[in-house]
């Protein structure tokens, strides 16, 4: 499953991170992993909320991803 | 931080939690909104050659991005509302905001943003800042996600207050 990041950055400077495709403590990781190599770059980061998607939302996800894959296999020629 | 995430986020034996059909593995997908605070590399560190620092640099890259936005020019001094100028690190003046507004980096490494909005121009002054923190936030977002190994690009939506930034990283 393709793992994705998604950042909106507002105009004030605040953003919005969405992690998607993790499976399991990896998305947590990830997002720890990403606060910490931003310090390192000179922006220190606060979570100020963390929702995390409910079942449908991921597994709209999840159909999305197959649905590529499948394509792709569609379009190889053999 | 770290252990409000996971305290807020992830308990192993809560049975609310949801299993995946990846494979057997269980997917979790999260939604965050952080603040941020420019902190460069204190002085120290820096060494002599403190304006070669990467953050340094990309403060610098997020100036001239902001100035570029507003039709402004980067440089190093402010004016007061009497016209008495002062130094900064960078200043950003504005055909809205020709006193223009500056950012000082102390020997720590904070940033703080300095101008005279006197006269009714704590709009116009706040935005310069405002700018330079979504550019800083950009650059430094998209070099974070490249060094975890994504494939990034970076877009721009929307037109005026509701302009915003996206920054994807792929894996």
């Amino acid at each position: 499953m393709t793992k994705k990041i998604d950042v909106q950055v507002n105009r004030d400077g605040t953003f919005r991170a969405e992690f998607s495709g993790f499976a399991g403590d990896e998305c947590i990781d990830q997002a720890e992993r990403l606060q910490t190599v931003l310090a390192g770059f000179g922006l220190v980061v606060e979570p100020i909320t963390v929702e995390r998607k409910d079942p449908a939302q991921i597994a709209l996800e999840i159909g999305d991803d197959e649905e590529t894959e499948q394509k792709i296999g569609q379009e190889v020629p053999r | 931080m770290s252990f409000w995430l996971r305290g807020s986020l992830w308990a192993p034996d809560d049975p609310g939690v949801w299993s995946g059909q990846n494979g057997g593995n269980q997917v979790v997908s999260i939604i965050s909104s952080y603040s941020t605070k420019i902190k460069l590399a204190p002085r120290a560190s820096r060494g002599s050659g403190s304006r070669t620092d990467p953050t340094w640099k990309l403060l610098h890259e997020a100036v001239i991005a902001a100035a570029e936005e507003l039709g402004g020019e980067v440089g190093v001094e402010i004016a007061d509302y009497s016209g008495t100028t002062r130094g900064v690190d960078f200043a950003i003046s504005t055909p809205e905001f020709p006193r223009g507004a500056g950012i000082v980096v102390s020997p720590g490494g904070e940033v703080r943003f300095l101008y005279d909005h006197y006269g009714g121009y704590r709009r116009q002054a706040q935005q310069i800042c405002d700018l330079v923190t979504k550019h800083y936030t950009t650059l430094a977002v998209a070099r974070a996600l490249r060094e975890l190994n994504y494939e990034v690009d970076v877009a721009e939506t929307g037109q005026g207050a509701e302009r915003r930034v996206m920054v994807r990283g792929v894996m």
